[in-house]
């Protein structure tokens, strides 16, 4: 349990210097925001009113806590481009970039798991070898560049899928499902070379180990040694890899959202940074951040289920 | 001569290496009776470890049998054998590092019936008391408990007895012990001797017993094989060897033991080492080392010769006896 309040704790740590740095920086940052609303037309006693009405009269201290109090509640005031609060801005495009990561996710479990343990198991054959080969193509490619030869692909040229744009759920299921393969496909090809790699490499470490030598002596089968031994002990570190692709989907999909015009989180961040919405900005680089460090915590759980000696190192 | 339980017959085994293929074993010959405990002895690097791996199958994959025959049972073992059915059940293995033997995601319990699981059709239940039973004949108390451990919850010498209660649970015709007490502090090893003693004598198993110390050897073995440079040099019973040693090899292991008697001496060691495998030539292997060496050492292998059970391959035994080499490594290979 210590283990788990320290992370806890150090995670509360980060959040607080993470918010700090967002809130400072936009503060020092120059332009001055009621100025910027009311146009360099704007004289002194429409800056002061408009200052006061948005609250930037009060001192520093008082305007971080209610930022950061803003942050829990939802309540982050309003997005100066849409004229609306930024909580509702967001609500829009939540659900795009969470179906475009959490099917990238998925697609990079369901292919990268299976590959790398057949890649393993088969080294000296000459596909793993040219899949070896493959791997190492993909983490080369950067992900638009996949996302452009996908749309040339199989949306101009072969008119299997949408080019661009984003149907809703709500509006047509078949239609919504189509116009995300592409992209998460564009995620997902590094992402699952990264893995495959990795975790090649990790159960090769693990084969030469002297548990899988006891577990042959007593006659395991040798798939039944692959599944029940050496990928479990494999998966420990994948798991960290993991994390890190989950944090890097978002990230991912800023790129790939522009890429598709998919109106998601990842387009609204470029949106809000061109036409300088700075609650807007605050708000998205706030939940990205928390974001990340929810997902440090939920890997580190899994740590817990899957391996036992750190529940004992307490 | 009734069956021996497992023979290995000239078994040669090479490695693969980036600047050729060496020899690591060669033209290694013995057999192990019913409810015989037979050791194995020698330096690092000498092949023991390496004749249990080819005794089960298990060498690692630049290393390949390339000579000989085994039998278990009578039966020949080869690449067509299924070594499944084999390992676990007929012959088990026992491994030197406890610390890493045991997969560390996994409960004892699990690990201790995997072999249960793979060659009988007991229940999960069965399975469970089956275990528990082992457990406690190794030594081992709060067997319950111990069944949903997980291996680094215990100790190096737990861990021990959960390996060789794991090796036992089958009931195997043999074991083979690789080192098994190499790894453990004097007290714990005393202790795990002793279980392999009496566990031994009550099940009527064989064992195949590998160690560099000859202590231990003495302590528990009915006979033992001297290796040296992947070749057997001397073999015979404990009590023979160990007292009418023939080989300038096993005197000089002997003569390097530490004993009460020799306090305050500097301690005797066999000067130099063993060759590389890169550098193994035709003659006596220990040639360089040896301090009765004679010209013949350097040119001829000396064939392994003797009687009455006790052999040894050094050409001082042609001499001594007046033997012909050629008659008497005849007479050897009829006997084997």
């Amino acid at each position: 349990m210590k283990r788990l309040t320290y992370k806890l704790l150090s995670s509360i740590l980060t959040l607080f210097i993470v918010t700090l740095l967002i809130f400072f920086m936009f503060q020092v940052l120059p332009g001055n925001p009621a100025q910027i609303i009311l146009g360099i037309d704007a004289d002194e006693a429409q800056i002061k009113q408009l200052e006061q009405k948005l609250g930037l009269d009060e001192p520093l201290t008082t305007r971080y806590m209610q930022w950061v109090q803003g942050i829990f509640t939802g309540d982050l005031g309003e997005s100066l481009k849409y004229q609306m609060p930024v909580i509702d801005v967001l609500k829009q495009r939540v659900p795009v970039t969470l179906a475009l990561a959490l099917s990238s996710l998925v697609l990079t479990a369901l292919l990268a798991i299976p590959l790398g343990i057949f890649i393993a198991m088969k080294q000296d054959k000459w596909y793993a070898f040219v899949l070896n080969l493959f791997t190492q193509l993909g983490i080369a490619i950067p992900s638009f560049w996949f996302g452009f030869l996908l749309i040339y692909l199989f949306g101009v040229k072969l008119g299997w899928f949408p080019t661009f744009g984003y149907t809703a759920w709500s509006e047509n299921p078949m239609q919504a499902i189509r116009s995300f393969i592409l992209p998460s496909v564009a995620i997902a090809v590094s992402n699952i070379a990264v893995v495959v790699r990795y975790l090649r490499n990790t159960i090769l470490d693990q084969t030469t180990m002297d548990y899988v030598r006891t577990a042959k002596s007593k006659g395991v089968k040798d798939h039944q040694v692959m599944s029940r031994h050496i990928v479990r002990n494999a998966f420990i570190p994948v798991l960290t890899i993991m994390g890190m692709i989950v944090a890097d989907t978002i990230a991912g999909s800023i790129i790939i959202e522009n890429v598709f015009a998919l109106p998601g989180l990842g387009s609204l961040l470029i949106q809000s940074i061109t036409s300088r919405d700075f609650p807007l900005i605050q708000a998205l680089v706030s939940y990205i951040a928390i974001f990340v460090i929810v997902i440090n915590i939920v890997i580190d759980l899994l740590y817990r289920i899957i391996d036992p000696r750190i529940k004992k190192k307490g | 001569m009734t069956q021996p339980l497992f023979e290995m017959i000239d078994v040669d085994v090479a490695f693969h290496l980036k600047d050729g293929t060496y020899k690591a074993l060669d033209g290694i010959s013995f057999e192990i009776q019913q409810n015989e405990i037979v050791g194995i002895v020698g330096e690092s690097g000498c092949g023991k470890s390496l004749t249990s791996l080819t005794m089960m199958n298990l060498l690692h994959r630049s290393s390949e049998r390339t000579a000989g025959k085994m039998r278990l049972n009578g039966k020949v073992l080869n690449e067509q054998t299924d070594w499944h059915q084999i390992r676990g059940n007929e012959m088990a293995m026992i491994f030197q590092e406890p610390m890493t033997a045991l997969n560390p995601l996994m409960t004892i319990g699990k690990q201790m019936t995997e072999s249960l699981k793979q060659h009988t059709n007991l229940s999960k239940n069965e399975r469970k008391e089956k275990a528990y039973e082992v457990m406690r004949e190794v030594g081992l108390s709060r067997v319950e408990t111990l069944y949903r451990s997980y291996p680094h919850e215990l100790s190096g010498g737990m861990r021990q007895r959960v390996v060789i209660a794991m090796a036992l649970i089958n009931e195997p015709d043999l074991i083979i012990a690789d080192e098994p007490t190499t790894a453990l502090d004097v007290t714990i090893q005393a202790q795990i001797l002793h279980v392999f003693k009496s566990v031994m004598k009550k099940r009527q198993s064989s064992l195949v017993f590998i160690s560099h110390d000859l202590g231990v050897i003495k302590e528990i073995c009915d006979r033992v094989i001297v290796m040296y440079a992947g070749r057997i040099i001397e073999t015979g019973a404990v009590e023979d060897v160990f007292s009418h040693p023939k080989h300038p090899y096993t005197k000089g292991l002997l003569r390097a033991i530490p004993t009460y008697s020799k306090r305050g001496y500097p301690l005797y060691t066999i000067p130099g080492t063993v060759p590389p495998l890169q550098e193994r030539k035709n003659g006596c292997l220990f040639v360089d080392r040896c301090a009765e060496r004679m010209p013949q050492c350097i040119v001829d292998r000396p064939f392994i010769t003797g009687e009455l059970g006790h052999y040894a391959s050094c050409h001082l035994i042609y001499e001594e006896d007046g033997v012909d080499a050629d008659d008497s490594a005849r007479k050897c290979l009829q006997n084997i």
